[in-house]
């Protein structure tokens, strides 16, 4: 009868847990979790999984900054682009604009160019090279290999030093899947 | 929500500004929504690029209903959709295979300043995991689910943006979530779960 | 003085080309290339900052731990391709093979053995007197971290 009555609950756990649920539904689910162990776990399976989803979208601050930053200046780019478009016909332009639609085209092109030659960089570029730094602690990391660890690559942030960082053995996270990742630039 | 309003209206009289406002606004949502998605910060930016600029040619029919950012998702995640089913993508994908790493994280970056490299690396080990489940799912699930946990948004809300039942939510949203449990159980602490007896 | 200065001028040239062919014979040829090893602890203790590794404070303080103390410290004098071997805390050996200079840089393999297998290895090109920082292996409570100095 319990068991019954548990199905049905879980079944609400959900909507329960994202305050989705009428206050006398979500009242009654409150009753029954305060006697029911597995009800109770199965909610703090649900809230740390929620957690854990979140954490795994969590960038790290210097990747979300730099990338949103780069997406503002994109979407004004972008903006300006349009609006020089629809006001200004291709006849009608004087120098400037003339140097503007050239830039138009431009862009695209190298942006073109770019890509194409990133295709071919990284479908020809040997396992070489993986990683530069400059400076006075310039270096380059043509290749790296190795068994039951896992590597991380850093350089420092005032003097660009190059970090190999090897985690030999990673807890909690340690799992089968968890032997060499290669890096192939 | 009244600024936005006073935003939408003023970028409808082409005011470029006001629309930047919304864009700073909303930019951090709309590139969370085409990352989980795509599982790709490239990809991301331009979709999330794209949807911006379609939203800005469309400005004049938005009619202010349902609310901007309502709005904006779902011209977003149309984008990715859209994004998602070329052809060119899983080209590109063959030869991102084998470097999964280099492209959806530079191989070189700054030593992030809140963690030591022991701490970084299993969070990114993690980090990596949830990403391939969330992968893994079923477009339909995977867009509920980012809706929900990492947008935040009510049921109402994702219904309305999907132009789905909210019934058909809370059922995706049940299953995504048993899926991403089973993947994840090996990061649950149970320890945490009995001490609560 | 003419002849004299021009004598001058001709003994300065050839100066000026033995001591290019020098600078050139060197970089290319380089045979002997001086590397020096510092083993470092760097863990959560409260043992702070050693002061002998000032030098390298910035960079490993951004590594984010809150000691750093040298442990060791090796000068290994190595000839192109000759392999140096050293021990690392923990029961491991670090073997470094410079293999020649390219471009001004040294090229050096690097590797780090534990027990019969390889932890890492690698092969890097570091500037001239230039360092790279090797860390991870766990040790007591923190991690071994290897600041690798050469030069030509």
């Amino acid at each position: 009868m319990k068991k019954n009555r548990c199905s049905k609950i879980l079944e609400w756990i959900g909507p329960y847990a994202d305050g989705e649920l009428s206050p006398s539904r979500s009242a009654m689910i409150g009753e029954h979790l305060k006697d029911c162990l597995s009800c109770r776990t199965a909610l703090e399976r649900l809230r740390q999984t929620q957690e854990l989803i979140r954490q795994g979208f969590a960038f790290s601050t210097v990747e979300e900054k730099s990338d949103l930053e780069a997406l503002h200046s994109r979407v004004k780019h972008g903006i300006r682009l349009q609006e020089a478009e629809s006001k200004e016909p291709w006849w009608s332009g004087d120098l400037g604009s003339l140097l503007f639609r050239w830039a138009r085209i431009l862009v695209p092109s190298a942006v073109a160019a770019a890509l194409v030659a990133g295709i071919f960089f990284k479908v020809y570029n040997p396992p070489l090279s993986v990683i530069k730094t400059a400076g006075k602690n310039e270096c380059i990391i043509d290749s790296i290999e190795g068994a039951n660890s896992t590597v991380l690559l850093f350089k420092t942030h005032d003097s660009d030093m190059t970090v190999i960082w090897l985690s030999v053995d990673i807890e909690p996270y340690k799992d089968a899947s968890n032997s060499w990742i290669p890096y192939s630039a | 929500m009244s600024e936005d309003l006073e935003w939408v209206r003023r970028s409808q009289d082409g005011d470029q500004e006001a629309f930047s406002e919304l864009v700073r606004k909303y930019q951090k949502r709309v590139y969370y929504l085409a990352y989980g998605m795509t599982g790709n910060r490239e990809d991301a930016l331009d979709i999330a690029q794209e949807a911006f600029l379609k939203a800005f040619r469309s400005m004049k029919g938005f009619q202010g209903g349902g609310g901007f950012y309502t709005w904006i998702y779902r011209i977003t995640y149309n984008q990715t959709i859209d994004f998602m089913r070329k052809e060119w993508r899983k080209k590109k994908l063959e030869y991102q295979d084998n470097q999964d790493l280099t492209e959806k994280e530079s191989p070189i970056m700054a030593v992030p300043s809140a963690s030591n490299p022991g701490q970084d690396m299993a969070q990114k080990e993690l980090n990596r995991v949830i990403m391939d489940a969330v992968q893994s799912l079923p477009e339909q699930h995977r867009s509920v689910i980012l809706l929900r946990e990492i947008e935040g948004l009510s049921y109402d809300e994702i219904a309305e943006m999907l132009r789905i039942r909210k019934g058909t939510v809370m059922s995706r949203l049940h299953y995504a979530r048993q899926e991403l449990q089973k993947v994840l159980m090996p990061y649950i602490k149970e320890g945490e779960i009995r001490e609560k007896k | 003085m003419d002849t004299l200065f021009g004598l001058k001028k001709t003994a300065f040239l050839a100066m000026v080309w033995v001591l290019c062919l020098v600078a050139m014979g060197r970089s290319a040829g380089a045979e002997v290339f001086n590397t020096e090893v510092r083993v470092i602890l760097a863990s959560n203790s409260d043992q702070g900052y050693d002061p002998r590794l000032l030098d390298l404070k910035k960079d490993l303080l951004s590594l984010n731990y809150m000691s750093f103390q040298l442990i060791d410290q090796t000068g290994l004098s190595l000839n192109r391709g000759q392999s140096g071997k050293m021990p690392i805390p923990g029961g491991r050996t670090m073997e470094l093979t410079p293999t020649g200079v390219e471009q001004g840089k040294i090229v050096m393999q690097v590797s780090i053995n534990e027990g019969g297998s390889s932890l890492l290895k690698t092969q890097i090109r570091i500037a001239n007197h230039g360092t790279v920082i090797i860390g991870g292996p766990p040790y007591q409570s923190g991690f071994i971290v290897l600041a690798i100095t050469a030069h030509f």
